[in-house]
C-alpha cells in the first residue's frame, strides 16, 4: 500500500533566514504558533492556500519548501 | 487540557447538586419531568461554566506567561474542531441508541435519562480529550 507524505524545510529555511521564530513566520502567513509546529514536524498537511502563503515568505516555489513522497510500503 | 478539567468538575458539581436534590425528594424520582429539567438546565449551566472556566484559564496565563492568547481561529484549529465534534456526536449518537435500548428492555424510564446524561458527559470528555490528540498527535 503507497505511503503518501508531505515533509517541508521550514526549520532549515527559518534558520537561514535569520533564525526567524514560529511565532514570527505564524504572523506573517495568519495563523497560530501551534499550526507552524504542527506543519513543521509533519503532524499537517496545509490547505494550498497556506502552502503558497509559507513559500512567499521565503521567496521560494513551493516544490523548494514542500516535498511530496510517494513510497510503497 | 482545560476544557477537559472543566468538563469533569462541571459535570461532578452539578450531579452532586442535582442528585442531592432528587434525594431530598425521595430517592431516584420516577417524574420524568424532573429528568427532563435535569438535562434541560445541565446545558446553559454546562456551557456558563465552560466560558467562564476559559475566561478565567486566559487570564491567569496571560499573566503568568506574559503570553497572550491568540485570537485567531486558522485552518488547523477548524479541522481539529471538526474532528473532534464528529466524535462528540458519534458518541452521543451510541449513548442515545443505549438509552433506548434501555426502554426495549423495560427499564424504568430514569435509567434513560441517566444513561442520556452519561452520553452527553461522555460525548464531552471524548470531545476535549479529542482536541488534546489531534493537537499533539496532528490530523
Amino acid at each position: 500500500m503507497p505511503t503518501l507524505s508531505l515533509s517541508n524545510t521550514i526549520r532549515k529555511l527559518r534558520f537561514d533566514q535569520g533564525e526567524m521564530t514560529q511565532q514570527q513566520l505564524a504572523e506573517l502567513v495568519g495563523v497560530t504558533r501551534q499550526t507552524i509546529v504542527a506543519i513543521e514536524k509533519g503532524n499537517y498537511s496545509p490547505s494550498l492556500e497556506l502552502t503558497f502563503r509559507i513559500a512567499r515568505v521565503f521567496k521560494l516555489p513551493i516544490e523548494q519548501v514542500f516535498s511530496f513522497d510517494d513510497t510503497s510500503a | 487540557m482545560v476544557s477537559l478539567i472543566g468538563t469533569l468538575v462541571i459535570s461532578a458539581g452539578y450531579f452532586a447538586t442535582m442528585l442531592e436534590r432528587g434525594r431530598e425528594a425521595g430517592g431516584l424520582t420516577q417524574d420524568v419531568r424532573f429528568w427532563a429539567a435535569f438535562i434541560l438546565i445541565l446545558i446553559p449551566v454546562y456551557i456558563g461554566f465552560k466560558v467562564v472556566f476559559h475566561v478565567v484559564f486566559v487570564v491567569v496565563n496571560t499573566v503568568a506567561t506574559r503570553e497572550e492568547e491568540p485570537d485567531i481561529t486558522d485552518e488547523f484549529d477548524r479541522l481539529v474542531e471538526l474532528k473532534a465534534t464528529r466524535n462528540f456526536y458519534h458518541t452521543f449518537m451510541m449513548g442515545f441508541v443505549l438509552s433506548l435500548v434501555a426502554v426495549v428492555l423495560d427499564q424504568p424510564p430514569y435509567v434513560m435519562f441517566i444513561v442520556l446524561i452519561a452520553a452527553i458527559v461522555v460525548a464531552s470528555t471524548v470531545q476535549d480529550i479529542s482536541q488534546i490528540y489531534y493537537y499533539r498527535r496532528g490530523v
